[in-house]
């Protein structure tokens, strides 16, 4: 009788415990700190205004840095808090093709409410000859980059082409499979894709 | 039961498709094969209008028997000789594919640099007799042009090839051009 008892007030307290665990006040969404990261990550879009660019490569050759599509998007209630606080998320979409080299770009431009997504912009290179593809996501929160596989930095636009005042995000690959595989990546706020090096030290810089 | 049988049998019949016969065989001729000049492992040295010299390397210079495609079951089907060679150049990336067919089956040879494709039908008469280019005479030239060459995109817009050299140039939309620096 006295083991019965024992057993049951065990297991009553078991459950208690595993009840006040699942149980945990998650911290309310700091909305003044999302507004301040969401303004400095939607910089980033690239504007309405900018359209197609001619690029010219070390060597004078010509091709145009073609806007294949472009597309954003905002959702207002992604995630909502125990403190009566709901915040959104929205992404923007920019790709790029080469008309004569065989590279696309894909800039995706991310912010969100829910702390596992954060604020974000990722860059996917793809060969289109040989179909090998990498990215890179620069978190704006930590500024630093999400991967292993890339150093990124905010740079001067000045000290990339002496016409971009404003900051320009430097992507570069630590590694490469072939000479002409893309190894940095420069990308201005506001403007886009305005730079990127082949590691077999070819640029492409937009005239 | 026998009637499940019987539709079950005519089901399975229907599903079996007897295979189409072939009516023709088209091959390519020594001659035809010689209007693709190059050879494995050659190397054909381009220059830029802006002074830039570029190699292209030839590889994978091959003949395939390819079949003609059948569109209903039991459709007869062709088949024809393929010649294909590709040329790549490293700075700027360049493939370019070349194929030939029996005149016969498809009298144009289809070039391709990257994914551009163009059309030259070298079973008629040259575009132009003789061509002086980059002060060398050229003669019995063909003329490529792509369809979607419009000009606000720089993209490869005319070919010139000759059965001697092969490309003698490629013009972009933006007047720049690629020449054989023979």
């Amino acid at each position: 009788m006295k083991r019965n008892l024992q057993l049951t007030i065990s297991i009553a307290l078991f459950t208690i415990l595993i009840f006040s665990f699942g149980c945990v006040k998650e911290p309310c969404l700091d909305i003044v700190e999302l507004d301040k990261q969401s303004a400095i990550t939607k910089e980033w879009f690239v504007n309405d205004s900018i359209g197609n660019q001619i690029i010219v490569d070390k060597n004078g050759i010509s091709q145009t840095l073609t806007i294949s599509s472009r597309h954003q998007q905002k959702w207002d209630d992604i995630v909502e808090d125990d403190c009566g606080n709901i915040y959104g998320s929205f992404y923007f979409t920019i790709q790029y093709n080469t008309s004569l080299s065989p590279v696309h770009f894909m800039v995706d431009i991310h912010g969100s409410g829910l702390s596992e997504d954060g604020f974000y912009l990722k860059l996917t290179v793809t060969n289109t000859n040989s179909v090998g593809h990498k990215s890179a996501t620069y978190d704006f929160v930590t500024g630093s980059c999400r991967e292993n596989n890339a150093n990124v930095e905010i740079v001067n636009g000045n000290l990339i082409a002496n016409k971009f005042d404003n900051e320009v995000l430097k992507i570069e690959f630590k590694n490469t499979n072939a000479p002409n595989d893309i190894k940095t990546v420069y990308y201005a706020k506001g403007y886009g894709i305005i730079k990127f090096v082949e590691d077999n030290g070819n640029e492409f810089e937009i005239e | 039961m026998n009637k499940c049988i019987t539709v079950l049998i005519l089901v399975l019949l229907s599903s079996c498709c007897k295979e189409g016969v072939e009516v023709n065989r088209y091959l390519l001729t020594e001659i035809e094969k010689e209007c693709i000049p190059y050879q494995n492992n050659e190397t054909i040295r381009f220059i830029h209008s802006n002074g830039y010299q570029l190699d292209f390397t030839v590889s994978n210079r091959h003949t395939r028997m390819e079949r003609t495609e059948a569109h209903h079951c039991g459709e007869n089907y062709s088949t024809y000789e393929s010649l294909k060679v590709g040329l790549f150049s490293n700075t700027p990336e360049l493939y370019v594919e070349l194929e030939m067919v029996s005149n016969e089956y498809n009298p144009f040879m289809a070039i391709s640099i990257n994914s551009y494709h163009f059309y030259l039908n070298i079973s008629s008469a040259p575009d132009f007799d003789t061509l002086t280019i980059n002060e060398k005479l050229y003669n019995n030239i063909y003329l490529g042009e792509s369809f979607n060459a419009d000009s606000l995109t720089i993209l490869p817009k005319e070919i010139l090839y000759n059965k001697e050299y092969g490309i003698i140039q490629i013009e972009m939309t933006n007047e720049e051009k690629f020449t054989i620096n023979d």
